[in-house]
């Protein structure tokens, strides 16, 4: 490794280290109530509350198929018709393990352009448990 | 080297990276979405060295979109074309100069094709907060070019068939 390589890592990992702080934490505002918020294309759904055992399906005009699997106080992605899967082994999104997801509160299946957020009431991304 | 010699070189490095990236894929896959080696890197900076620059932004594209037919996942091609178009830029702009080694601009591509893929993620997905994954991508992909580069500097040293054809133009 020359000079200007250790450089150029160094500047990465400033980068990424001033992301990692910059990154946005709910307001504290102490609402912790789990909500399921998805996103399609030109398109967000209302709030679903996490209180219940049940599952929604998202189907696309293209033929998309996504199945939600949603519980009390979390969510996940139980089946996709996407090629990848990246979506499905993203597991178990709930307020207490958000803090050691690396996507936090997100379950993202990209190829579907689907986007699932757990978030508060008020629509805010809900705090990592401390 | 002459165009011929330059033609069948860009052929055999495009097939090497298709089987790369084919071998790639069969991988287990990692629970962080994004993540992959990226054992073509390695194959376009050497083709960056050796071949020039405008053949490797061909084989890029030609890799990418062929890669992308193979895996039946034509999304695919999207995210991997912004992902290789700017790390392929900012690896040409590096490479060659003064006190960079094929290890810094493997580095910076590495990173370079996760915000690549990342920026085209948060357009189509209308996500800004996406962002903020890259304080885990960019890390994950400077160690992922900390290995390509080297395996690339190292196969620069001791490819010995290329090596001889290299010479045959001295």
């Amino acid at each position: 490794m020359k000079r200007r390589d250790w450089l150029i890592l160094g500047i990465i990992l400033l980068a990424s280290l001033a992301l990692f702080l910059l990154r946005p934490r709910a307001g504290g505002t102490g609402d912790t109530a789990a909500n399921l918020r998805i996103t399609v294309p030109g398109q967000t759904y209302e709030l679903v509350a996490l209180n219940e055992e049940r599952e929604i399906v998202i189907e696309q005009e293209d033929g998309s198929r996504n199945v939600v699997e949603i519980f009390p106080g979390g969510f996940r992605m139980k089946e996709s018709n996407c090629a990848n899967q990246d979506c499905v082994l993203q597991g178990d999104v709930t307020v207490d393990n958000i803090g050691e997801r690396v996507l936090a509160n997100e379950v993202i299946c990209l190829p579907h352009r689907l986007v699932l957020e757990l978030v508060t009431a008020a629509g805010d991304p809900v705090e990592a448990a401390p | 080297m002459s165009a011929t010699n330059k033609l069948t070189l860009s052929a055999i490095l495009v097939a090497v990276m298709l089987v790369l990236g084919y071998m790639e894929n069969l991988l287990p896959v990692s629970p962080v979405p994004g993540i992959k080696l990226g054992l073509s890197n390695c194959v376009l900076l050497i083709a960056l060295y050796w071949v020039g620059i405008w053949p490797s932004f061909a084989m890029m594209v030609v890799k990418n979109v062929l890669l992308g037919f193979i895996l039946a996942n034509p999304m695919m091609i999207v995210y991997s074309l912004a992902g290789g178009t700017l790390s392929l830029t900012v690896m040409s702009l590096l490479a060659g100069r003064r006190g960079v080694s094929a290890v810094g601009a493997g580095i910076a591509g590495g990173v370079t094709h996760n915000i690549g893929q990342v920026a085209v993620a948060m357009l189509i997905l209308q996500t800004p907060t996406l962002i903020y994954y890259l304080a885990v991508l960019m890390p994950v992909g400077a160690g992922m070019g900390l290995i390509t580069g080297n395996v690339a500097k190292i196969l620069m040293r001791t490819l010995p068939p290329l090596k001889r054809l290299r010479k045959q133009e001295d």
